[in-house]
């Protein structure tokens, strides 16, 4: 037996068992269409920590590839990750970054802290740069808080949120929210209008799935709700109780409120909900005859 | 004295064996037992930071005596062959009893192989899936590979045979984790520890307390990973029959 004396998943892997990692180089030919790609995903801070939400649509080209599937997942109780691009490199990544991350706590005895994480996903990023530059890209979007033993218990510091570009490099976001995928210039462009640092909880919900809509509006491949077929954005948020996904009931709720649908409703719209008032108010009246 | 130029395999087997066993001796016990809600570490261990119980994967915990860097080596191995197994099948596929093997092979290679045989023995403990019914499994490994499997409990290190005594005659199954950590604290009192004892060498029975223990659990209820430590307030509170 020989074992290394690392606290790192991967590079015990790399000596141990390289066959399980993708691999350093590889000469495949480049293709045009290279498995699914194309998403929106956004991350927002509120006022108890900070979620994040994404779309539930792949696209393969033109083609529908799934419309149901989940592009954000929760790592440990205090991060959770998003993944644009292919959906073959991005599952694989998440699969060994969960599984480093659980690695090192179990070695090491306690959690690394999120800059930690942020930097050991920068370096799968990396790690997977030569794959990349074939089209097979895939690229995080990372949220979390981290949380030490205070007096009274634990503290939590407020929720950060990572993006990064294709080679690993980070951006630790500081006005509060991010978007990734095709759509991202869209949601952005929502969000910046929308932000609000002192939103609860519900309210940034809704106006991150406001953003996800905007997307949806202009990018083919991102998907909007899907109210007919049932299918709502996917929402995971982190507080100091820890990284929990939200019921579809809940967003169903959300989604199906006024608060809703006035955040959505553009200028161009406002005529149409101000006639469909005047409707409701004159239904009400013949009711009270 | 001259140094004899032969020694039968048997000689050699028995000092090692003695070696080790004299190691395991002189530091504290450990016990392991299985519960109603799962299965109770309770060490006597007055660091915080040097751990002698562990967890291993999913529904596998860990707990050894002996020499920490040795036993520190081990516990890092199992984990990375049970992270390793998990990613490269499916996590429930790691198994007890593979990571219990695998101590068992490696200890027995080094008992014979190497110039100094390890001064440890280890526990691996198993509880079932979430999706499966309740059920616990218990290993103990030695210092030379010896495998035993057991389903009730375990006593490793120190004044074994006494703490193992109190609990042959004292251990119930389904306790709940206030009775089960009562228990195993009596049971571990049963050992003089630095106490002095008399020329009999009859130890003399002491009550630990909360900060002389590392107590930690393995849960069926909990939905993936089942272990946990209990903080040092709370085993208070269960030892004082509060919780």
């Amino acid at each position: 037996m020989s074992f290394y004396e690392t606290s790192s998943f991967t590079e015990y892997l790399r000596h141990e068992a390289t066959y399980l990692i993708p691999p350093a180089e590889n000469s495949f030919p480049v293709q045009e269409e290279q498995g699914v790609c194309g998403t929106t995903i956004v991350a927002l801070k509120h006022t108890e920590g900070v979620l994040l939400a994404a779309d539930r649509r792949a696209t393969m080209g033109n083609v529908i590839a799934s419309s149901e599937i989940e592009k954000i997942f929760i790592i440990d109780d205090y991060t959770a990750i998003g993944f644009a691009g292919t959906v073959g490199i991005a599952t694989e990544l998440i699969r060994l970054f969960s599984a480093e991350i659980e690695h090192y706590e179990k070695i090491e005895g306690k959690p690394l802290s999120f800059a930690g994480k942020a930097n050991k996903l920068a370096q799968l990023i990396r790690f997977n740069f030569s794959s990349a530059r074939q089209g097979l890209i895939a690229i995080p979007l990372i949220i979390g808080m981290d949380y030490c033993a205070g007096e009274q218990g634990h503290k939590f510091s407020h929720g950060n949120i990572v993006s990064f570009d294709v080679i690993g490099g980070q951006y630790r976001e500081s006005h509060g929210y991010r978007a990734i995928g095709s759509g991202a210039v869209y949601a952005q462009s929502s969000l910046k209008r929308t932000f609000d640092e002192s939103d609860s909880m519900e309210t940034a919900i809704i106006k991150a799935i406001v953003a996800l809509e905007d997307a949806a509006e202009n990018d083919s491949a991102t998907g909007g709700i899907n109210r007919a077929r049932g299918v709502y954005p996917l929402v995971i948020n982190i507080n100091a109780h820890g990284a929990s996904r939200l019921e579809e009931d809940t967003i169903i709720e959300l989604v199906d409120s006024s608060h809703f649908d006035s955040w959505l409703s553009t200028q161009s719209s406002l005529r149409n909900t101000d006639s469909q008032h005047r409707k409701s108010t004159r239904s009400v009246k013949k009711e009270k005859k | 004295m001259t140094l004899p130029y032969y020694a039968s395999a048997e000689q050699i087997i028995k000092d090692r064996s003695e070696f080790s066993k004299k190691g395991i001796s002189k530091g504290k016990s450990v016990v392991i037992l299985t519960m109603e809600s799962g299965v109770l570490f309770v060490a006597e261990n007055p660091s915080k930071t040097l751990h002698k119980v562990s967890e291993i994967y999913d529904r596998i915990g860990f707990a050894a005596v002996g020499k920490y860097n040795e036993f520190e080596a081990l516990r890092r191995f199992g984990i990375k062959q049970a992270d390793k197994h998990g990613f490269e099948y499916n996590r429930q596929d790691v198994r007890g009893q593979s990571i219990a093997n695998l101590y068992a092979l490696y200890l027995g290679s080094v008992f014979t192989e190497q110039h100094k045989p390890y001064e440890v023995e280890l526990c691996v403990a198993e509880i079932s899936q979430p999706s499966e019914e309740n059920k616990a499994q218990l290993y103990r490994i030695s210092y030379d590979g010896t495998i035993m499997d057991e389903s009730t409990f375990i006593v490793m290190g120190g004044a074994r045979d006494k703490v193992h005594e109190y609990l042959v005659e004292h251990y119930k199954s389904q306790l709940n984790i206030g009775e089960a950590m009562r228990l195993a604290v009596k049971a571990l009192g049963q050992s003089g520890g630095n106490a002095p004892q008399s020329s009999q060498g009859i130890f003399q029975e002491r009550t630990l307390t909360a900060s002389e223990l590392e107590v930690a659990v393995l849960e069926y209820d909990r939905p993936r990973r089942a272990f946990t430590r209990i903080p040092c307030d709370r085993v208070v509170r269960y030892l004082a029959d509060k919780e």
